[in-house]
């Protein structure tokens, strides 16, 4: 089976990039971008707006309101927002097209933040149609937003209203290690990759750093129908040891919670979505023929779960794109990030973005 | 269950722990016990409450189809006779097979979740038409397994008769329709909502999905039963699982639909009410007893603690059976190899216990009989260990004259005063007292092992998997298994810390959750031990009256507050770190709602894991305690002073 993106195109010198692509003829860019707490959440507009190409780069902000938070880290959180969103405004070259609130957790406190972002875009689809290229800016984005956003957009862009769709992603791990998340809502799937029906299913989770309790609420969620779990690790990734710190520390859960085979385990290459994307749609088609055939089995669904870095829940969303996989995740209710005696964030990031160009031109007839 | 290496690490543990066999030998009696007849056969609405891992589920799995029908399938066997004799009784079985037939509907997220499509599609009455079409699809379901396996009499074109015209029913219930033909329709309505779930805002509403009015399920259902002969016999019992998901708004759409009469049961499972879920099923105006009835489990379980052990003990055999290199081990047997301390104490710390109980006894008012036996033993036992008993006798004398010391006058004659009447918790309060003091183990045994579950089993099995693990490691080096009373109590503590530090992690509000039970480890740990152990053997809860509680909830005076008291409290509630009973101490009404701590979280403050020992703390107090540190005596003043309930 062909796939979509079995052809793909990746460039990590960002601003060169865009350097050369903005200055053909017509072009007219849109970087959709979530503001929340993340440091990386501007970068991309910073960036691109230092091309100096005016009127011709617009924003549209999707910012994240979550509920009221108590103690400490709530209002370190709220005031690296705020600063964020004070930033944000003070960005020149560039034209704000909308600022939407997006809501992150209804009142009792589930996950509402696909849905409210699709609602928000949609009050604002006019604004796609003035714009040839549409960066969506995953850095600051929650899976539950960027997950759907992307689905939408790349919908918009087979319908022609815009020319090409692209994404950008910072991805920082010592600035990751910073941040962890806290209150994790309940397991769910994400808004438009639910699951519907009584197949069997095979669980895919892609296991980051420290995720055995998110693991555990997924499997909660989806013991009643799961017949084999392939979890995915980062192998190669940017510290080679990575791989044996997430097994050794996830060991436990894995072999002897849910029994793992050794050999269930896939290993994806970090630093790009496209490995993880083949790979899955490997697996998908492999137990798809091989387990439909088995008594009592019989037709089988993969669902994925991205609880690692965006990179590799880019390459997960497509592969849920091109296939209308389910995709069961657990959001964190708030983020314990660590701060100096100022509020400012530790550490800062020397990283810059990734261009990764999902659709449009190149792959064009 | 494959053989593995630590089968209590194994998370599958939904079917595995409660199968059907093992729940109904278990739980089924004692839950049939709280049935009546005019429940399944007198069509009537019935509230099933309990909270997280009471059984709710369990009690409404027990009349799905499949189990009914595995029951049916043993009842020949001699250890099923008292449950089948009592299924046949309630007429839910006869010689042929099941008679009922339950609807089981877990209300999960994509029945809430239509509550956020846009508001022109009519939410609740899209609602009513993935409920109507999950009750159809499972009744339809149910009567083909019952005809496969030979329980029903079904024709091949068995055909459903519409809802008459006059109640203007949907497309669903309007025509005619084969068994087949219907669940085709279903499935399609069905396989559409999943679209409609995952549709993007400008998609149009798939044709097949038609908003009901309202709920059709049942006056459909009892419709098939009164009028078609094959189903006559058959008595189809809708019931709703986990009610407390969905949104207050469809809470109470579904309260009004299914208080409606109809001529068949409705049942619905809710968490143990809690604040938010106050107004949830309140049932006003409807008549108690005719009209709906409530069963609640926590009572159930409270009257009958000895079900969780043997429930724990039959859980813990089974997994030793599937744990590699433990396959030998009964469950006596690892009761056995979970020892008891050693019955003498050393002479190091007997001595220093004894020194620092004669510095206190000495300084008590009327105390010198105490004085004199402490004196005694210290002498008698300079040269041999002492046991742990003898220490505990001195240990309770020194609590009872706190207590006589504390008393606002003295006694004339101290000597002459009769002495206060020996009481179990007493003599517990001074066996934790007194295992503190020694620094001797308090926590171990099979029962300490079981209280720490908190009636939760996976709470047990993540206990008892650290202490299987260590078993493991012994056997495969060939040593003696037995695990000594300090290294249980290690193992617990660990595991209590462990807990503990998850709490932020793993429950909304998780951050005031951890802070609250910060407070209150303190609180209790002071109150537990006070010399005179007041509220003996310790406290581990605090208690709200009603009022309060609607007052608080209701928010008028303060709403962040309220907004605070609610989340934090619902969501400990709902995550098990607190646990709910009822407490009718007291003055007639003063019915008072306990908060009691999980019990892995007594074991990290070194607290007893007995209920029954809580304090009333203001409501003002205990918001701060969820939101900041708060100074002990502080909570000492207002909580202890304000009322002491108990």
């Amino acid at each position: 089976m062909m796939a979509r993106w079995t052809d793909y195109y990746l460039d990590e010198n960002f601003s060169g990039f865009w350097a050369r692509h903005a200055s053909e003829d017509g072009v007219r860019i849109l970087i959709i971008l979530g503001v929340g707490f993340d440091p990386r959440c501007l970068m991309t507009l910073q960036s691109m707006s230092a091309l100096g190409l005016g009127d011709r780069l617009g924003y549209l902000a999707l910012k994240l309101v979550t509920r009221p938070s108590l103690g400490d880290s709530g209002m370190v959180t709220t005031e690296l927002t705020k600063g964020n969103l004070a930033e944000l405004l003070r960005i020149d070259g560039c034209r704000q097209e909308a600022l939407f609130d997006v809501e992150a957790q209804d009142t009792e406190g589930h996950n509402v933040v696909g849905r409210k972002t699709l609602s928000a875009m949609a009050g604002g689809s006019e604004i796609l149609k003035k714009y040839t290229d549409v960066v969506v800016d995953i850095s600051g984005m929650p899976r539950g937003m960027f997950f759907p956003l992307i689905a939408y957009l790349l919908r918009h862009v087979d319908r022609g209203v815009f020319r090409n769709l692209h994404v950008a992603v910072v991805e920082d791990p010592l600035l990751d290690a910073r941040i962890s998340g806290r209150e994790y809502v309940q397991a769910d799937y994400l808004h438009t990759f639910r699951y519907q029906g009584e197949n069997r299913l095979v669980w895919l989770p892609v296991v980051g750093a420290s995720e055995a309790a998110r693991l555990e609420r997924i499997y909660s969620k989806i013991k009643g129908s799961c017949v084999e779990i392939c979890p995915i690790l980062p192998f190669p990734a940017r510290s080679l040891r990575r791989v044996d710190d997430i097994l050794i520390r996830h060991a436990e859960i894995l072999f002897e919670g849910f029994l793992v085979s050794l050999d269930n385990l896939l290993l994806c290459d970090e630093r790009t979505p496209f490995d993880v994307y083949r790979k899955i749609l490997e697996v998908e088609e492999y137990y798809h023929e091989r387990l439909g055939a088995v008594p009592g089995i019989g037709r089988v669904t993969t669902v994925v779960s991205p609880l690692s870095s965006k990179t590799l829940s880019l390459g997960m969303l497509l592969a849920a794109i091109e296939r209308s996989l389910p995709v069961c995740h657990v959001e964190p209710g708030t983020y314990q990030v660590e701060v100096d005696n100022e509020g400012r964030l530790l550490g800062s990031t020397n990283c810059g973005p990734t261009e990764i160009w999902l659709a449009g031109e190149p792959y064009g007839p | 269950m494959p053989r593995v290496r630590n089968a209590f690490k194994i998370r599958a543990a939904d079917a595995p722990i409660i199968e059907t066999s093992q729940f109904l030998q278990l739980y089924c009696p004692l839950l049939l016990d709280q049935l009546q007849r005019d429940d399944l056969f007198v069509p009537k609405l019935i509230v099933v409450r309990g909270s997280p891992g009471s059984g709710k589920s369990s009690l409404l799995r027990l009349f799905e189809t499949e189990t009914l029908l595995a029951v049916h399938a043993r009842r020949s066997q001699p250890s099923d006779q008292d449950l089948v004799d009592r299924l046949s009784e309630l007429r839910i079985l006869s010689d042929r097979g099941p008679k009922v037939v339950g609807i089981y509907i877990q209300c999960d997220s994509s029945l809430r979740d239509i509550a956020n499509l846009t508001p022109e599609q009519g939410p609740l009455r899209l609602f009513n038409t993935l409920l109507d079409t999950r009750i159809v699809v499972s009744f339809l379901r149910a009567i083909r397994r019952l005809a496969d396996r030979g329980c029903l009499d079904l024709p091949d074109n068995c055909t459903l008769e519409p809802l008459p015209s006059g109640d203007a029913p949907p497309i669903l219930f309007s025509a005619a329709r084969t068994i087949g033909q219907l669940q085709e329709l279903c499935t399609q309505v069905e396989r559409d909502f999943g679209n409609l779930l995952n549709s993007f805002p400008d998609d149009p509403l798939p044709r097949s999905i038609q908003p009901h009015a309202r709920v059709y399920g049942l006056a459909f259902l009892a419709l098939q039963v009164q009028r078609n002969p094959a189903l006559r016999e058959l008595m189809p019992i809708v019931m709703l699982d986990d009610v407390q998901e969905l949104y207050p708004d469809q809470r109470r759409h579904l309260k009004e639909e299914f208080i409606r009469r109809a001529s068949i049961p409705r049942w619905l499972a809710v968490r143990t009410h809690v604040l938010g879920l106050e107004e949830l099923i309140s049932l006003e105006g409807a008549e108690h007893g005719r009209e709906y009835r409530e069963i609640a489990l926590d009572e159930i379980f409270q009257e009958r603690p000895g079900v969780f052990v043997k429930f724990s003990s039959n859980v813990v055999h089974r997994r030793l059976q599937a744990t590699e290199s433990l396959q030998q081990v009964t469950v006596g047997d690892f009761k056995e190899l979970l020892r008891s301390p050693d019955e003498t104490v050393t002479r190091e710390a007997a001595t220093r216990a004894l020194a620092a109980m004669a510095k206190r006894s000495s300084e008590l008012r009327g105390a010198r009989a105490l004085v004199d036996r402490v004196s005694k033993t210290t002498e008698e036992y300079a040269q041999t260990p002492i046991r742990f008993e003898d220490l505990l006798g001195i240990e309770r004398a020194l609590i009872i004259s706190e207590r006589r010391a504390n008393r606002g006058q003295a006694a004339l004659f101290p000597n002459l005063e009769a002495p206060e009447a020996a009481d179990s918790k007493t003599d517990e309060a001074a066996r934790v007292f007194l295992c503190r003091r020694l620094r001797w183990p308090y926590y171990f045994g099979f029962e300490s092992l079981t209280s720490v579950a908190s009636g939760n089993v996976e709470q047990l099995l993540s206990t008892a998997a650290a202490i299987i693990d260590r078993m493991i490691y012994r056997a495969e080096l060939d040593r003696d298994k037995a695990i000594s009373a300090k290294e249980q109590e290690d193992m617990l503590k660990r595991c209590a810390h462990d807990y503990y530090q998850a709490l932020e992690e793993k429950h909304r509000r998780g951050s005031a959750i951890r802070q609250l039970v910060d407070n209150l480890g303190l609180f209790y740990e002071e109150v537990t031990y006070r010399a005179n152990a007041p509220i003996a053997p310790g406290v581990n809860g605090f208690g709200l009256t009603r009022r309060e509680l609607l007052q608080t909830v209701a928010g008028d005076e303060n709403p962040k507050e309220s907004m605070i008291f609610r989340e934090v409290l619902t969501s400990a509630v709902a995550g098990n770190v607190l646990s709910v009973r009822i407490s009718k101490q007291g003055q007639a009404g003063s019915e008072k709602i306990v908060f009691y701590l999980n019990r892995l979280l007594c074991v990290r403050f070194r607290l007893p894991v007995n209920y029954g020992g809580w304090q009333h703390i203001p409501i003002q107090l205990l918001v701060r305690m969820m939101q900041e540190p708060v100074p002990l005596r502080e909570m000492s003043q207002k909580a202890g002073a304000s009322e002491v309930l108990l």
